[in-house]
C-alpha cells in the first residue's frame, strides 16, 4: 500500500534520510524505531509532503506522492499525527476535530465528528473545552481523533507515547490495536520499542538516516542488538 | 468639562477610534496568521481611496457602488501582495518582511503622487445634511455612517473568524502553523484570504475617514501610527483587543485634545512605548506571544 | 602580484582618482557637488543604521531622530551659546549617543516587530518634542545656522565641503570596518545571529546591544551636526518617520550588512531624482518603492551585490 523507495530528503544543506526504503501493506501496523535524530520524524514529514523528496519516490497505492502538498496527501487518504500532539490550545475540542476534516463537505464532517465522539467518549464530554486545558492523555486522544477525522486508510503516528504516563500509554496502544481491527493501517514511529514491537506486525530500525534492520516484530524482538540498544529496560 | 461636552467628545472619539480599530484589526489579523507586520496597511487604504475618488469624480460612478468596488479592490490588492510578494519572502527575517511592507508603502505613495498629483483634494462624504441630535449628543451624519459601517465590519469579521471554517483555519494557523499544515489545511489560500480581508478593511477605513481630512498621499500616515498604538494597547495577539484598543485610543485622544491640544499626538507615541515596556502583552494579550 | 590583484589595484586607484577629480569635472555645476555632499552625509547616517540593523540585527525605525539630535544640539550650542563649532559637533555626537542609550533600552526587552514599533514611536516622538521647544525654533525650524568651519577656515564652497566630507566618510567607514573586525564587532554579529548562543559563549548581550545603539546613534549624530552646518536650516518635520524610512531604504537598497552599501544607497537615493529631473519628481518615489521591494525579494545585498557581481564578471 505504502512504498517509500530509496528516498533522500532533509533540511537545507543536510540530507537526513539517506536512501531509505520502507513498505507497508494494507491492514498492517509497521513500527519505525530508532534514536533521536535518526530520521524518524523526517520520514513521516517526507511522506506527508511537509518536506520535499530529493531523490527516490513515495507511492501510496498507485499514486505517486512526490511533490504533493500536505493538503493533497490528506486527500489521498493518509493522515499524520505529529510528534508532541500539536493541539490548537485556544480552540475547542470540537473545533480541533472539525479542522482535521477541513477538506470534507459539511455533512460528512458532522458524521465523522459523531463517530469520533462515539469512539472517544472523553472527547464528547469535553467537546466545548479549550484544547490547551486537556490533560496529556486526553490531548493524545484528541490528536488520534484528529488523525481519524478525514477517514484515512493510513495513519502516520509520531511518538504517540511521548510524555505520557505508563497507564495512559497502555490506553493509547489499545486504541491503536482497535484501529487496526477497524481497517486502518498504521505507520508508527516510536522510541518506546517494547510496546511498539508488541503491537506491530513488522518493524524497521533507522540509524542515522538509513534502514539498519528490518523484519517482523518477533524477529526484531529476538535480535540481540535491538535488545541491547532499545529494549534494555529504561530508555 | 461639562458632562454634555464629555459625552460629545466621547461619541466623536468613538468614531475616530472605530477607524483606528478597523486599521488595527486588519494589521493584527495579518500579523497573527501570516507573521507579517504590514506597515503598508494605511497606505493601501490611501491608494484605494484615490481609486475611489477617481471613480466618483471622473467616471461618475454612484457612491454606494464605489464603496463596494473599493472594498473589493482592496481585497484584490491584498491578495496579490500576498501571492506575489509575501509568499516568496515568508521564510526570511522580521526585518525583511518589515522592509517589504515599507517598500510597498512607499510604492503606493509614489504611485498616488505620480498618477494623481499631490494637491490635496476634497473627498465628498457619503452622506450630507445636518448633524443629528441624539439627546445631548450631536453627531455629524458621516460620523454615524462611520460607526454603523464599523459595527457591520466588526460583525462580519467576527462571523468570519468564529463561524466559518476558513476563519477557524486562520485562527488555528495563528496558534500553531505547523499543526495546521500537518492536518491538511491549505495554508497558502488562507494567507491570501487573510490578506484580502485585511486590505479590504484598510480600504474601508480610509474611505470612511477621508472626508474629515483632505485626500493627499500622506493622509493615512498618522492614522496608521495610531492604529499601531491601538494594537499595542489591545495586545498584538488579539484582533478584538485591537478593536477595543482603537476605541479607547480614539476616545482618550479626543478628551486629551480638548484639554491639552498641544500634546495630542506625542501623547499617543509615548503611550506605545510605555505599554510595550510595562505590559507587552497589552490588555488582552495571552500569556506568551506565540510567534515572537 | 597576481593579475587579478593588479587589476583590482588599478580599478581601486581609478575610483580614488575619480572621487578626487569629480569636483573639477562638475566645477560649472556646483549644485551637483552639493547633491553629492548631501549624499555623503546621508551615507554617514546610513552607515550607522547599517551597523545597527545589518550587523547588529536590531530594528530601528527611528534613526532620523539621532540625526536630529546631533544637528539641533550642535546648532543650538553654536547659535545660542556661542560654543566653538568643533566642540559643538562633538557635543552633538555625544547627545545623539546618549539618546542611543535611551532608545537602546527597549531593545533589551523587545525584539522583532515589537522593537520596530517601539523605535518608530520613540523616533517620531523625539521629532515631535523638538517641534514644540522654542529653543529649537519650534515649528518654524532653525534658520541661518552658520556655515561649517574648521578652525579659522570657513567651508563656503561646495567643493571645499566635498573634500572635507570625503575625508570624514573615509574615516567613518574605516572606523566601522575596524570595529566590525574587532572582538566587539564579532560579538555584535554573534548577538545578531543567535542571542542564546552568544550569551552561552559569555557575551554580555545587553551590553553589546546598547553599545551598538550608541555607536550607531553617534555616527548619525555626526551626520546630523555636519548637515546642520551645511544646509544651514533644520526643521523637525524633516526628521520624522518618513526620513527614518528613507534612511532604512538607503540601507536596504545599498545592501544591508555591507560596508559600501550605505554610500551606494545614499547616492542612489539622492541622485535619482536629480537625474530624472523636476517634472517627474514622484517617479523617483515609485522607483524607490520598487527598488526596496526588488532588493528584499531578489537582491538581499542590494546594490553592493550588483557591484560584487560586476567584480566577478570583470574577474577582479
Amino acid at each position: 500500500m505504502l512504498r517509500v523507495d530509496q528516498v533522500v530528503s532533509g533540511y537545507g544543506p543536510i540530507d537526513v534520510l539517506n536512501h531509505v526504503t520502507i513498505s507497508l501493506d494494507k491492514g498492517e501496523i509497521v513500527a519505525v524505531l530508532g534514536a533521536n535524530g535518526a530520521g524518524k520524524t523526517t520520514l513521516l514529514r517526507t511522506i506527508t509532503g511537509l518536506i520535499r523528496v530529493r531523490k527516490g519516490s513515495v507511492t501510496f497505492g498507485d499514486k505517486l506522492l512526490n511533490g504533493l502538498s500536505p493538503a493533497e496527501v490528506v486527500k489521498c487518504g493518509i493522515s499524520h499525527v505529529p510528534e508532541g500532539r500539536h493541539i490548537f490550545p485556544d480552540l475547542t475540542v470540537e473545533e480541533n476535530l472539525l479542522l482535521a476534516a477541513y477538506i470534507m463537505p459539511r455533512s460528512q464532517q458532522k458524521s465523522r465528528l459523531d463517530a469520533m465522539y462515539a469512539m472517544f467518549s472523553i472527547l464528547a464530554e469535553r467537546r466545548k473545552q479549550a484544547g490547551g486545558t486537556l490533560s496529556g492523555g486526553e490531548q493524545q486522544m484528541l490528536a488520534l481523533a484528529r488523525g481519524l477525522m478525514p477517514n484515512p486508510r493510513l495513519m502516520l503516528l509520531d511518538e504517540p507515547s511521548l510524555g505520557l504516563a505508563p497507564k495512559i500509554i497502555g490506553t493509547v496502544f489499545d486504541t491503536l490495536a482497535r484501529l487496526r481491527e477497524s481497517g486502518v493501517s498504521i505507520l508508527l514511529v516510536e522510541q518506546n520499542a517494547k510496546r511498539s514491537l508488541e503491537l506491530a506486525d513488522r518493524a524497521y530500525v533507522l540509524v542515522t538516516g538509513q534502514v539498519a534492520l528490518e523484519g517482523t516484530a518477533r524477529e526484531l524482538n529476538g535480535n540481540e542488538m535491538v535488545r541491547q540498544l532499545y529494549l534494555g529496560g529504561t530508555r | 468639562m461639562s458632562f454634555d461636552i464629555f459625552l460629545n467628545l466621547t461619541a466623536r472619539g468613538l468614531t475616530t477610534g472605530a477607524i483606528y480599530a478597523l486599521v488595527g484589526m486588519g494589521i493584527v489579523l495579518i500579523l497573527q496568521t501570516t507573521n507579517v507586520m504590514n506597515f503598508a496597511q494605511g497606505d493601501t487604504g490611501m491608494f484605494i481611496t484615490y481609486l475611489a475618488f477617481f471613480m466618483i469624480t471622473t467616471a461618475k460612478v454612484p457612491y454606494s457602488l464605489v464603496l463596494i468596488l473599493a472594498i473589493a479592490a482592496g481585497a484584490v490588492v491584498g491578495l496579490l501582495v500576498e501571492r506575489f510578494m509575501m509568499r516568496s519572502v515568508r521564510s526570511r527575517s522580521h526585518l525583511s518582511l518589515i522592509m517589504l511592507t515599507l517598500g510597498l508603502s512607499l510604492l503606493f505613495q509614489g504611485l498616488a503622487a505620480f498618477l494623481f498629483k499631490t494637491e490635496p483634494r476634497l473627498f465628498p462624504p457619503l452622506v450630507s445634511g445636518d448633524p443629528i441630535k441624539l439627546g445631548p449628543i450631536i453627531l455629524g451624519r458621516q460620523d454615524i455612517v462611520v460607526l454603523l459601517a464599523a459595527i457591520v465590519a466588526f460583525g462580519v469579521l467576527y462571523l468570519f473568524l468564529y463561524r466559518t471554517k476558513q476563519g477557524a483555519a486562520a485562527r488555528s494557523i495563528s496558534q500553531d502553523e505547523y499543526a495546521a499544515r500537518v492536518l491538511g489545511i491549505p495554508t497558502p489560500s488562507i494567507y491570501m484570504l487573510v490578506w484580502a480581508i485585511g486590505s479590504a478593511m484598510a480600504g474601508l477605513a480610509a474611505l470612511l475617514i477621508v472626508p474629515r481630512f483632505s485626500l493627499e498621499p500622506s493622509f493615512m500616515g498618522l492614522i496608521q501610527m495610531k492604529a499601531f498604538t491601538a494594537i499595542v494597547l489591545g495586545g498584538m495577539g488579539s484582533v478584538f483587543g485591537a478593536a477595543v484598543g482603537g476605541l479607547i485610543i480614539g476616545v482618550v485622544e479626543n478628551l486629551v485634545a480638548y484639554q491639552f491640544p498641544a500634546i495630542k499626538d506625542s501623547f499617543m507615541l509615548i503611550v506605545i512605548v510605555i505599554v510595550l515596556l510595562v505590559l507587552p502583552q497589552g490588555l488582552f494579550g495571552k500569556r506568551q506571544q506565540r510567534r515572537f | 602580484m597576481t593579475p587579478s590583484n593588479t587589476r583590482r589595484m588599478a580599478v581601486n586607484g581609478a575610483i580614488v582618482a575619480l572621487v578626487l577629480v569629480l569636483p573639477l569635472v562638475f566645477r560649472t555645476k556646483s549644485s551637483i557637488i552639493g547633491y553629492l555632499n548631501i549624499a555623503m552625509l546621508y551615507a554617514i547616517a546610513t552607515q550607522g543604521l547599517n551597523l545597527l540593523m545589518g550587523f547588529g540585527g536590531l530594528v530601528s525605525l527611528g534613526h532620523a531622530a539621532f540625526m536630529a539630535i546631533g544637528g539641533y544640539t550642535a546648532a543650538v550650542l553654536v547659535m545660542t551659546y556661542h560654543v566653538n563649532m568643533l566642540v559643538a559637533v562633538v557635543a552633538g555626537v555625544a547627545a545623539a549617543g546618549l539618546f542611543g542609550l535611551v532608545i537602546g533600552f527597549p531593545s533589551l526587552r523587545l525584539s522583532g516587530f515589537y522593537l520596530a514599533v517601539a523605535t518608530m514611536a520613540l523616533g517620531s516622538s523625539i521629532a515631535d518634542v523638538i517641534k514644540r521647544l522654542s529653543i529649537t525654533g519650534g515649528d518654524y525650524g532653525l534658520i541661518n545656522i552658520p556655515t561649517l568651519r574648521l578652525g579659522g577656515w570657513e567651508l563656503t564652497t561646495e567643493t571645499s565641503k566635498y573634500y572635507f566630507f570625503v575625508a570624514i566618510l573615509v574615516v567613518v567607514f574605516l572606523v566601522v570596518r575596524n570595529f566590525l573586525n574587532s572582538r566587539s564587532g564579532r560579538a555584535v554579529r554573534a548577538v545578531r545571529d543567535s542571542e542564546m548562543t552568544a550569551s552561552a559563549m559569555g557575551v554580555n548581550v545587553a551590553a553589546y546591544k546598547l553599545v551598538t545603539f550608541i555607536f550607531a546613534a553617534c555616527i548619525a549624530g555626526l551626520s546630523g551636526a555636519l548637515y546642520a552646518f551645511t544646509i544651514s536650516y533644520l526643521h523637525p518635520m524633516n526628521f520624522g518617520l518618513t526620513f527614518s524610512i528613507e534612511l532604512l531604504s538607503m540601507s536596504i537598497i545599498g545592501g544591508l550588512g555591507t560596508i559600501i552599501g550605505p554610500i551606494l544607497g545614499a547616492l542612489f537615493w539622492v541622485m535619482l531624482p536629480v537625474v530624472i529631473g523636476g517634472r517627474m519628481e514622484f517617479l523617483s518615489t515609485v522607483i524607490f518603492g520598487l527598488s526596496i521591494i526588488g532588493s528584499v525579494m531578489f537582491l538581499p545585498k542590494g546594490l553592493s551585490e550588483l557591484v560584487a557581481r560586476i567584480q566577478t564578471r570583470l574577474k577582479l
